[in-house]
């Protein structure tokens, strides 16, 4: 007995102690409570937090964003959300403040019937004024194919889709052809490729996949292939494998990217490898590739350019790419960050991952650049010249 | 009589033990390093006997943060491996000063809250390297009836103080939903294991803290005593440096469970 009371002062203690240890503050961050929200301090204070855990590239971003904090909350904060005008005046501090983000996917829109028409694009507004125009899809269908093609398909179809949650319709176009009897030409204006045969069952876009699939594989026709990623806005990764997995006779490992992981502005899950996976029965394309790129090849544009660069047969050929690689996806709870609906008010369309090629760069906000740079000549698309695809015809002895 | 200054001769390497000198030596001292003569003077000023201890267990750590705002992940506590070993400076009586060397893995996992994500949990382990001194009481007593043998004496310490630690590495394991990688089943779960990269904008690897614990094994007078030992180490310092505004603290709370020796080293 006198051996229990004996031990009982010092386990006593300890327990004491160990309970003081569990009365340490950690203080979680703030959520809004109300949904919608009910003033702009809430409005902000949720958009700025989701920010720090959401936002994929804080590791190489130059934007302050504590200073944004410092110099914005105070004026979110005199705003009064039921007034239009001041509803105007959060759009422009929202606009201002992100205005320097890398990412190049970056877009915020909002809900709220004032600003429902109000959307804001970092990257857009940067390069307004310093970019080159996009070419149209009759550039690809009309002008060049009557140019330089022995023979052409093409098609335009709408396909629907959902961008910020909304529901939308967008164009799918593409054209195939031989041009000088050998060399295999493809052009996708955005990669909806799988979703438009395979889901939405459309057979233009079929028989034009189908054309090229067969020239590519008929025995001793294209003895080169030009893959034209100009002005291609991107689009849904599964086409990485679709199209890009025709190609390669197997797995390709071509970049790396890494998701949010935490609540921490530096947290991350470790990098990991990004993969292109043959199609069933597909062997390595082993004749020379030329991938045409502009700066609007844009997303899944330049993932895929990037993916058949790593091949030693692919040359690229234009201008240095838009700059968006991180991949998106709104499923916040299994990817860890990326696109989220701030208290109610408006969305911000962000990219779920990092992504780094294999060469260990991140091209977030500057771009691929191509091997040999040919710029886009205004003069020469209105004569009806294509300088970039004569460059790749001559590159490939044509 | 005007007096005269003779300069006290400087030789490399040399000063003379003056306690002003000894003042300065001190002064020099990193404050990392300040324990150590700390230490000494309290060696040399110890009364009784100097024992030491050697102990090996578990460590299980919590860490102690708050994710509330993201409900589809929690942190949960991990388990690793400790090693310690101590010194024990007998004081009085009851009473010993005790500094101590310890490495110990305190591990955590960032689970998803669905079973069905359980693949895209990521467990941590990280190693510290610790140094503690505390200051303790012990006292035996007997046990049963027996006539009064060691055999039948046992041992009960308690003591209490302060650590610092170093984060020396890391490890993580566990998987993430490849966002790239489009092959069916979609999403692929691509699985890691591999050595923790530090952040050197984030990562804080001093840790400091106060820690305690008891120890309870047989009295073996001057023979070799096995014990039992409990310790808790709670960290008083983020785990990440302050590198952004609202950021939620992290804090290892350490439980270690050991059996060890303990033997008698000298006696002054």
């Amino acid at each position: 007995m006198n051996s229990v009371r004996s031990i009982r002062l010092p386990i006593s203690i300890v327990l004491m102690i160990y309970c003081m240890g569990g009365c340490k503050k950690t203080n979680p961050i703030s959520l809004p409570t109300q949904y919608p929200a009910s003033d702009f301090s809430q409005v902000f204070q949720d958009f700025w937090s989701q920010m720090n855990t959401n936002y994929v590239f804080w590791s190489i971003d130059t934007v302050d964003w504590d200073a944004k904090y410092k110099f914005y909350q105070p004026l979110f904060a005199q705003l009064n959300i039921q007034h239009p005008q001041d509803e105007l005046k959060a759009f422009q501090y929202f606009s201002d403040m992100t205005r320097g983000l890398v990412d190049s996917h970056y877009q915020l829109s909002f809900f709220d019937p004032v600003l429902l028409d109000s959307v804001f694009s970092p990257a857009n507004a940067r390069k307004k004024g310093h970019i080159a125009p996009e070419l149209p899809f009759t550039f690809f269908s009309q002008t060049i194919t009557k140019k330089y093609f022995d023979n052409s398909y093409w098609a335009l179809t709408d396909i629907p889709f959902v961008f910020s949650e909304k529901d939308d319709t967008t164009k799918m176009g593409l054209v195939t052809g031989i041009i000088k009897k050998h060399i295999l030409y493809l052009h996708i204006n955005q990669f909806y490729l799988h979703n438009g045969i395979q889901v939405q069952g459309s057979t233009i876009l079929a028989e034009g996949w189908n054309q090229f699939l067969t020239s590519l594989h008929t025995a001793g026709l294209a003895t080169a292939l030009i893959i034209d990623m100009r002005s291609n806005s991107g689009g849904e990764i599964v086409d990485l494998n679709y199209v890009g997995g025709e190609l390669i006779g197997s797995p390709l490992n071509f970049a790396y990217t890494r998701e949010k992981s935490g609540n921490g502005r530096l947290d991350y899950t470790p990098w990991a490898d990004a993969t292109m996976t043959p199609v069933a029965s597909a062997t390595a394309y082993t004749y020379p590739i030329v991938v045409l790129i502009d700066q609007h090849s844009i997303s899944m544009a330049e993932m895929l350019t990037m993916a058949l660069k790593r091949l030693p047969n692919t040359h690229t050929i234009g201008d240095t790419t838009w700059g968006a690689n991180g991949p998106l996806n709104p499923d916040v709870p299994l990817y860890g960050g990326g696109q989220f609906d701030f208290a109610g008010y408006g969305y911000a369309y962000t990219s779920s991952a990092e992504y780094m090629y294999k060469n260990g760069k991140i091209y977030e906000g500057k771009g691929f650049p191509p091997d040999q740079y040919v710029p886009y000549n205004q003069d020469s698309v209105n004569a009806g010249i294509d300088v970039q695809l004569e460059a790749a015809i001559h590159f490939l002895g044509y | 009589m005007p007096t005269t200054l003779i300069p006290v001769p400087r030789f490399a390497g040399f000063r003379p033990p003056t306690i002003l000198n000894a003042v300065r030596c001190a002064m020099r001292i990193p404050s990392r390093l300040l324990p150590i003569p700390l230490l000494l003077v309290i060696v040399s000023t110890a009364r009784g006997q100097i024992g030491g201890s050697f102990e090996a267990g578990v460590a299980y750590n919590k860490l102690r943060t708050n994710i509330d705002n993201r409900p589809w992940q929690q942190y949960k506590p991990g388990n690793g491996l400790f090693v310690d070993a101590d010194m024990q400076i007998y004081l009085w009586k009851y009473l010993f000063i005790q500094p101590g060397l310890s490495w110990a893995q305190k591990s955590y996992t960032l689970k998803q809250t669905s079973d069905s994500l359980s693949a895209l949990n990521q467990h941590n382990r990280n190693d510290y390297l610790q140094g503690s001194l505390s200051l303790g009481a012990h006292y035996a007593f007997k046990i049963g009836k027996q006539p009064l043998t060691y055999q039948h004496l046992m041992n009960i310490a308690a003591w209490a103080g302060l650590y610092r630690g170093y984060w020396v590495d890391g490890h993580v394991n566990g998987g993430l939903a490849n966002l790239l990688n489009p092959a069916a089943p979609n999403p692929q779960t691509y699985t890691y294991s591999e050595a923790y990269t530090f952040d050197n904008r984030r990562d804080n690897r001093w840790e400091w803290g106060w820690q305690a614990g008891i120890r309870i094994g047989l009295d073996a007078g001057d023979f070799c005593m096995p014990f039992l030992a409990v310790r808790i180490y709670q960290s008083l310092s983020d785990q990440q440096k302050d590198y952004m505004l609202q950021q939620v603290p992290r804090y290892n709370e350490t439980l270690t469970f050991a059996l060890g020796f303990k033997t008698k080293i000298g006696k002054k």
